[in-house]
């Protein structure tokens, strides 16, 4: 019994940064959430489910939850197969090797707004160098910020530029930590290398794979910095992040802002849960 | 071989220490053995004089251009100690553009109408704060060393990114904190400061500062029900338009001067730009948002049926009975087609710097686009280096002239937190007069005037020539109603995002999409109340605007 309430002692500092700084502002944003409320405006109302009904009703909340769905799997579906190409590429053992996976880093190192305004500046009309050679190419000047698939392309490559490389470096580390006797038995048992990769590497580091695509998944659901760089959210581009920005911040909207962020903490929540019971043998 | 020596960790440390030491000695022995210079200043307009100490070194004394140094008061003070950047800028200007120098320089200047030299003993030692926009450091960092040479008091600068501007100001002022004495504010957004201003009036009354100096069109966002007046204007813009004349004289074209000549412009001009590398028509918007709106009113209002709001309610009136919003929105969306591809995701900074850049042959902007294209530093397209002719021209008609409503006002207020509220109203001063607006604008840093008496100087515009359009357009401005309220921002932005959804092609017609806006601020304008019987927006024309404060307008 007293080792249980010294347990509970030592707890206390913990649960109450635990309180103030995660479970305080969470419901406070909840509740927010049922008001209409705005920081110019003192008289602040109750509207009940107001806000989230206005949420459903607006298109651009709709449409910023296909966007960020869109740009989620099709970064995700580059970047995978991207990174366990070139972690399997760097498992080799070759002159450089070293170098090359250093420099294969840099990209996750740097801050993803200066990305961002490094490929715009590479795709701006008649300045950006893309744009050069697709002139020279002949196929004229391209509307990267303008056209919702030549937009989103550009944010794909932007998004894989920068995190093609975790995958890379998180798999290369799994790969260069898997034990060599199971490949040399394949080999004496004369497997083709395709299906070494298929049989022997990709089980072996499937749990790798699986929880370094959650985390993955879970960051691309939060894809905002390309998207204010590229189109500042227009086109269709906007995912939740920017429209949330957008809607709470600028117009200083507590209570709608708060509701959408409700609703955006729900379907990670649901999307995060489905994820790990979905694969929670193989993490297991 | 013999092993290479270790270096031990305590050595190491030993040596670290040494070389800091050293470097403090020797830095400290700089700092005291340097020579102090010794600056004499006489407050401007009296003959007292105090002498203060300086560790800066002052560039641009005024012997480097005798042309531009005052010669209007015996006792005038040499500005160039004061704006040594400004003075440079000044002088190489002087050698390229006659006529711009000191003739400017006004004895009306309200810096030249204060007793300094009464004040000093008063406020010296003292501190003040300021608030201001990151990006616009630079102008409150030229006008310190004047105002604490004058006051004697030490001025603090908080520099705050834009991004977060507005919302870090609010919970500031929401707070009553009381950390900032002054603060650059927007006027776009005036109402939300409103309530936690002071009303600079008798500040103003105190030291004989004449506030009608500042053209009424900059004033009446900052202007409360009762005639208070939030702070004084620190950057006033218009909007104007801009063209590179050589190219439409190439082309065979006058400039234009309504919407539809703008048009039949950019189709001439647009298979020359595409053999050249340029576009006809530079275009902003920022995506969905009150830049859209912004940019789409002020073309509506050019055509004479569109109100915004219907004169005797807030009932918003977009569309116009004649149509005119509608065209007014056709019309961007034409010249959508002639801006490079993607400007409809533009940002008003990357327009700017593509229109620096010599991508475009017309645009619409603030005064800081063109007055940036006569700096070769800045621009690609200089008249001063290349053979660029730029002019600046008030804004296209439609059925009508009007002056676009959404010029930028920026000013500094006065918390009522402040509790050095006298000190923080002499800071505005130094910061927000006659004379130190010219300078900042001779920066080409955007900061720009909006004084009369500097506007309409026909020497001024030599220098500044985007000042003459200016004056030009001034006094038949009107502001948007909105803006008296504190749900401006909000509107704006729900309005501009709908606009928008023509111009991406979401809404099939722009009648659709201004009906989608109206219902739009009308929500926002029923959940706020004032669509209640009986009220109606308040005068927001600069017309009505003197009238009801008694004041004569200041037509050209």
């Amino acid at each position: 019994m007293r080792k249980l309430n010294l347990g509970l002692l030592l707890s206390i500092p913990a649960l109450i940064y635990l309180f103030f700084w995660l479970f305080f502002p969470f419901l406070y944003n909840i509740y927010a959430s049922l008001y209409y409320w705005t920081m110019y405006n003192p008289n602040i109302k109750f509207i009940g489910a107001g806000n989230y009904i206005a949420a459903f009703a607006d298109i651009d909340f709709r449409n910023s939850v296909f966007a960020t769905f869109f740009y989620t799997v099709i970064c995700y579906m580059v970047e995978l197969p991207l990174g366990l190409g070139i972690a399997v590429f760097l498992s080799r053992d070759f002159k450089g090797v070293g170098i090359v996976r250093l420099l294969i880093a840099i990209p996750i190192l740097m801050m993803p707004i200066g990305v961002s305004v490094m490929w715009k500046l590479l795709t701006m009309p008649k300045i950006g160098l893309l744009q050069y050679f697709s002139e020279v190419l002949g196929f004229g000047v391209i509307d990267f910020y303008g056209n919702f698939w030549f937009a989103s392309l550009l944010i794909l490559l932007i998004d894989a530029w920068q995190w093609t490389p975790f995958f890379a470096i998180v798999l290369l580390a799994a790969l260069l930590s898997l034990p060599r006797e199971p490949y040399e038995a394949a080999k004496i048992d004369c497997a083709s290398s395709f299906m070494i990769f298929t049989r022997i590497t990709l089980p072996s580091i499937q749990p790798v794979i699986v929880i370094v695509s959650i985390l993955r998944i879970l960051d691309l659901m939060k894809l905002s910095d390309p998207i204010f760089t590229i189109t500042m959210g227009g086109s269709g581009t906007e995912t939740l992040s920017a429209y949330i920005y957008r809607v709470a911040f600028k117009p200083l909207d507590i209570g709608y802002g708060g509701a959408v962020a409700v609703l955006y903490w729900i379907l990670m929540y649901v999307l995060a849960n489905i994820l790990v019971r979905r694969f929670r043998s193989v993490i297991q | 071989m013999s092993e290479p020596k270790k270096v031990g960790r305590r050595t190491f440390l030993n040596y670290a220490i040494a070389v800091v030491a050293t470097g403090v000695i020797v830095g400290a022995a700089t700092y005291f053995a340097a020579p102090k210079a010794v600056e004499t200043v006489t407050a401007p307009g009296t003959t007292v004089t105090t002498t203060k100490t300086v560790t800066t070194t002052v560039t641009g004394t005024p012997t480097t251009s005798p042309t531009t140094s005052p010669t209007t008061s015996p006792t005038a003070v040499p500005w160039e100690i004061y704006f040594p950047r400004a003075d440079r800028i000044l002088s190489e200007w002087e050698l390229k553009w006659t006529g711009w120098g000191a003739k400017y320089l006004t004895k009306t200047d309200w810096v030249r109408s204060i007793d300094w030299g009464k004040i000093k003993p008063r406020f010296s030692g003292e501190t003040v704060t300021m608030a201001c926009e990151g990006v616009d450091i630079s102008a409150p960092q030229t006008f310190k060393p004047a105002f604490e040479g004058l006051t004697g008091a030490t001025l603090q600068l908080f520099g705050i990114p834009t991004e977060t501007f507005h919302e870090k100001l609010m919970a500031e002022f929401t707070s009553g904190a009381g950390r900032y004495d002054t603060a650059e504010l927007f006027g776009a957004w005036a109402q939300d400061y409103f309530p936690y201003m002071t009303d600079i009036r008798p500040f103003a009354t105190q030291y004989g500062i004449d506030l009608r100096d500042i053209h009424p069109v900059f004033r009446m966002m900052n202007t409360g029900p009762n005639g208070e007046l939030l702070g004084l204007v620190e950057d006033a813009d218009l909007h104007v338009f801009i063209v590179r004349k050589n190219l439409l004289e190439k082309a065979g074209l006058d400039v234009p001067k309504t919407w539809d000549e703008v048009l039949e412009a950019c189709k001439v001009l647009k298979p020359i730009g595409e053999k050249e590398g340029w576009y006809p028509w530079i275009i902003y918007f920022c995506a969905k948002g009150f830049l859209t709106f912004w940019y789409w009113e002020n073309i509506a209002l050019q055509f004479k049926d569109v109100t915004l709001t219907r004169p005797d309610s807030w009932e918003p009136n977009f569309i116009g009975d004649e149509e005119g919003g509608v065209r007014a929105l056709e019309i961007i969306k034409e010249l959508l087609k002639y801006s490079p591809p993607g400007n409809i995701n533009n940002t008003y900074e990357l327009g700017r710097e593509q229109w620096l850049a010599g991508l475009g042959a017309m645009a619409t902007s603030h005064q800081c686009w063109p007055r940036q294209s006569f700096d070769p530093g800045l621009s690609k397209i200089s008249p001063l280096t290349t053979d660029n002719i730029i002019e600046i021209h008030p804004y296209p008609q439609g059925t009508t002239r009007r002056e676009p409503c959404n010029w930028t006002t920026t000013y500094l207020g006065i918390p009522k937190t402040s509790k050095k509220q006298e000190l923080a109203f002499l800071w505005s001063v130094v910061m927000c007069s006659q004379e130190s607006s010219l300078l900042m604008g001779s920066h080409g840093t955007g900061v720009e005037s909006g004084f009369v008496s500097v506007i309409s100087n026909p020497e001024v515009w030599k220098g500044q020539p985007a000042y003459k359009a200016v004056w030009e357009s001034a006094w038949t401005a009107a502001t948007e109603p909105f803006v008296y309220i504190p749900e401006a921002y909000a509107i704006e932005e729900a309005a501009g995002a709908e606009i928008y959804r023509y111009l991406e092609g979401s809404v099939a017609s722009a009648k659709e999409a201004l009906k989608n806006a109206e219902d739009k601020v009308r929500s926002i304008l029923q959940k706020a109340g004032y669509l209640e019987a009986g009220k109606k927006p308040p005068p927001y024309t600069v017309e009505e605007f003197c009238k009801l404060h008694n004041e004569v307008n200041p037509k050209p």
